[in-house]
C-alpha cells in the first residue's frame, strides 16, 4: 500500500519533527531574571552577573542566587523546599517558584526565537 | 425533450451530491463520536473524520474534500456545542488547511504518495495551521510553538493512521456498484 515516496516522506518528515523538537526544548541561555513577590515584580538582574538576592516574601526572606549564568533558590522559609531543590535554571522561559512564599523567578530574554518554526 | 447528455450530467451532479451528503453526515457522526474520547490536549485528536475528507478528494476532486470538511466541522460542532467556542476555530482552520493541502497534493502528487503520504501531508497542514491559531487568536506568546513537535510527532501518527483507513474506505467504495459508475 505504502509507496517509495511515502516512506520517503515520512522518514523526512519524523527527522524533521524530531529536529523541531530539538530546537522546541534546547531553549535558548536566558540574558536575565526577574523575581517577583507577592504578585508585584521587585525587579529584572541581569544574568552574567554574580549576585545574591534577599527577596522578602509572604513567610521571610527568600535568597536567590546568580552564579555563572545562572540562578537558583539557595533558601527559602517555607517547609518543603521544592524550590531550593529545582535547582538551577537559565533557559529563556524557564521559571522557579517559591509558592509558600509567593517569589517567583523567571529566566527573560532569548524571546521570539521561535519565528524559523512557524514559516 | 432535453438531451441525453443533459441528462447524464444532471445524473452526475446529483449523484455527486448524494454522495457528498453522505460523506458529511458519515464524517459529523465521527467528530461527534470523537469528541467524546479523552485527550490530554483539548486540541490533540486522532481526526479520524479525515478519513471522509480524504475519500472525498480521492473520488471526487478538491472542492469536494473541502466541502465535506468545512460542512463537517459545522454540523459536528454544533452537535457537540462547541459551535464558535475557542475549539471550533482550532479545529475549523486545522481542517480547512488539511482539506486544502491534501486536495492540491493530491492533484499534483496523487500519482507519487498513495493516500497515507497525502493523509500525512494533511495531518501536518492541520497540526500547525492549529497552533497558528492558537498563537494568532488565543494565547500571544511564543512558547506555544515549543508544542509544535508534540503536535507534528502526533500529526505523523494519525496521518498514517487515516491515511490506511481512507485506503481502505476508498478500495470498498469502489466496489460498490452505486459508486462504480463515477470511479
Amino acid at each position: 500500500m505504502l509507496t517509495i515516496s511515502d516512506k520517503i516522506l515520512i522518514i523526512s518528515l519524523t527527522i524533521l519533527t524530531l529536529f523541531s523538537y530539538s530546537i522546541a526544548s534546547g531553549g535558548r541561555q536566558g540574558d536575565e531574571i526577574r523575581i517577583e513577590a507577592d504578585g508585584k515584580v521587585i525587579g529584572t538582574f541581569s544574568l552574567r552577573k554574580d549576585g545574591l538576592h534577599e527577596i522578602k516574601g509572604v513567610l521571610g526572606a527568600s535568597r536567590i542566587e546568580v552564579k555563572g549564568g545562572k540562578t537558583s533558590f539557595l533558601s527559602s522559609p517555607c517547609k518543603n523546599k521544592l524550590c531550593v531543590h529545582q535547582g538551577e535554571i537559565n533557559k529563556s522561559g524557564q521559571m522557579a517558584a517559591c509558592l509558600p512564599n509567593r517569589v517567583v523567578v523567571r529566566v527573560l530574554g532569548g524571546d521570539g526565537d521561535y519565528d524559523a518554526l512557524t514559516r | 425533450m432535453r438531451s441525453h447528455a443533459e441528462k447524464t450530467s444532471d445524473l452526475e451532479r446529483v449523484r455527486r451530491n448524494t454522495h457528498l451528503a453522505l460523506l458529511v453526515a458519515l464524517a459529523s457522526a465521527v467528530h461527534t463520536i470523537e469528541a467524546a474520547i479523552p485527550s490530554p490536549i483539548p486540541w490533540l485528536k486522532f481526526g479520524f473524520a479525515n478519513i471522509l475528507t480524504l475519500t472525498a478528494i480521492s473520488l471526487y476532486d478538491f472542492w469536494a474534500g473541502l466541502t465535506v470538511a468545512f460542512l463537517r466541522i459545522m454540523v459536528g460542532s454544533l452537535i457537540i456545542g462547541s459551535f464558535l467556542t475557542p475549539s471550533f476555530f482550532i479545529g475549523l482552520s486545522g481542517g480547512i488547511a488539511s482539506a486544502l493541502v491534501m486536495g492540491i497534493s493530491y492533484r499534483f502528487l496523487g500519482g507519487v504518495f498513495s493516500l497515507v503520504g497525502i493523509s500525512v501531508l494533511g495531518a501536518y497542514a492541520s497540526n500547525m495551521a492549529q497552533i497558528g491559531t492558537v498563537y494568532l487568536l488565543f494565547i500571544r506568546h511564543s512558547e506555544v510553538f515549543m508544542l509544535l513537535p508534540v503536535f507534528l510527532g502526533f500529526g505523523l501518527i494519525t496521518g498514517i493512521i487515516n491515511g490506511i483507513g481512507g485506503e481502505f474506505l476508498v478500495g470498498h467504495i469502489k466496489k460498490l456498484p452505486a459508486f462504480k459508475a463515477v470511479v
